[in-house]
């Protein structure tokens, strides 16, 4: 049988070879290595325990592990502090704002899913369809029939301005 | 160097995980039409999440099957629609988040309140008080700043023919206007009052809502 998770010590390990060492506790963040620490009984003996992340490189993954050892700590892990703390944590360009939601759903962590989810959400929060597809890198590939439909079906979405700043 | 097989394009990312931000209802209904405007995959994508928004929400599930059905009509089988007029009603009763700011209104028989950001503001005639603008203000013809003697927020504000509640962001009520019934709720006070008054009584009784009725005020209680 497995030892609990949090009396053992986690290896995380990158698509590019980047190793870092997690306490037990910091690893239940992630339901990923919960459930993969549960199965496995081998490493029991020693209390370490080895986990390959593939698709994820040590530089998006050194950011994943400074989220984990922040939400971890408890005396840290308070009201506002947090929030200012997530909030300067997620200003990050989109490529590794992508890569950190890849990271989150690979690894099942959901406060990390929560943030990046939100961080999106607030990218897209009152853009025109232009200013989304240029901040997303979006190619319009529309046909003029489907505009046409797209322009009748959305006239109540545009209220005061014209329907054709809003395509 | 590693080859980087990260996504260019939101696009790229795996379609689980976009329809799940979509869903969460972080988006406006409105948010979520430009995004569909956007390319071919965000089309039937963006619908779906309004589907799933609508299919969450507490207002809509409560609704009997017919009712939804013809909601979903009226809002000519467009769930980004039903997703709107959902969060509309929702709105309605609460904080709107504006381009120009967070709002709340509400209206008496004869004065009406806004709440803009952090300030509340008053007009119309002020019967026994409800301005909050002291006795000598009779009436006011544009929106008039209520000066509170709380440096905390007011959030939700309630108002009825002849007296107004205000609750702050720490919790407090503040009632103001016809009080002959005690229904400022301030005690053996029956006079009027005429600007914002801390209620006593529910000191240490943190509030989140009120809502004035004709002779009384009720309260929800934060649990």
């Amino acid at each position: 049988m497995a030892s609990p998770s949090h009396t053992r010590t986690v290896t995380l390990k990158s698509c590019d070879d980047v190793e870092f060492v997690l306490d037990g506790s910091v690893a239940t963040l992630s339901q990923t290595l919960v459930s993969a620490m549960a199965e496995d009984s081998s490493s029991s003996d020693d209390g370490t325990f080895t986990w390959c992340v593939s698709n994820i490189t040590g530089e998006v993954l050194a950011k994943v592990v400074e989220f984990c050892n922040k939400h971890a700590d408890i005396s840290s892990s308070r009201g506002e502090d947090l929030k200012e703390w997530d909030k300067a944590f997620i200003s990050v360009e989109l490529d590794l704002l992508y890569d950190l939601i890849l990271a989150a759903d690979n690894l099942n962590i959901e406060s990390l899913l929560d943030l990046t989810a939100q961080r999106v959400a607030d990218e897209i929060k009152g853009k025109m369809p232009h200013e989304i597809r240029m901040l997303f890198n979006i190619e319009k590939d529309f046909t003029d029939e489907e505009e046409r439909e797209i322009r009748r079906e959305h006239a109540w979405a545009y209220g005061g301005e014209s329907l054709k700043s809003f395509l | 160097m590693a080859v980087s097989s990260r996504p260019i394009s939101i696009e790229e990312l795996p379609s689980h995980l976009i329809l799940e931000i979509l869903s969460s209802g972080r988006l406006s209904a409105v948010d979520l039409a430009c995004l569909e405007n956007t390319c071919r995959t965000f089309r039937s994508m963006a619908e779906f999440a309004a589907f799933n928004v609508c299919c969450g929400n507490s207002i809509f599930a409560s609704l009997p099957t017919v009712a939804r059905t013809e909601l979903f009509e009226r809002c000519n089988g467009n769930w980004k629609r039903v997703m709107r007029f959902l969060q509309c009603v929702e709105q309605s009763s609460g904080l709107v988040e504006t381009s120009a700011g967070n709002m709340q209104i509400t209206t008496g028989s004869y004065h009406t309140l806004l709440i803009h950001d952090s300030s509340v503001y008053s007009c119309g005639s002020s019967l026994c008080g409800v301005l909050s603008h002291g006795p000598n203000t009779k009436q006011c013809c544009t929106f008039n700043q209520i000066n509170f003697p709380s440096s905390s927020r007011v959030i939700h504000i309630s108002a009825s023919y002849n007296h107004a509640a205000f609750v702050t962001e720490s919790g407090e009520v503040f009632t103001c206007g016809d009080n002959s019934s005690f229904c400022c709720g301030h005690g053996d006070v029956g006079r009027a009052i005429f600007r914002p008054t801390h209620v006593e009584a529910l000191k240490g009784v943190p509030c989140k809502q009120v809502y004035d009725k004709c002779f009384f005020v009720y309260h929800d209680v934060v649990s």
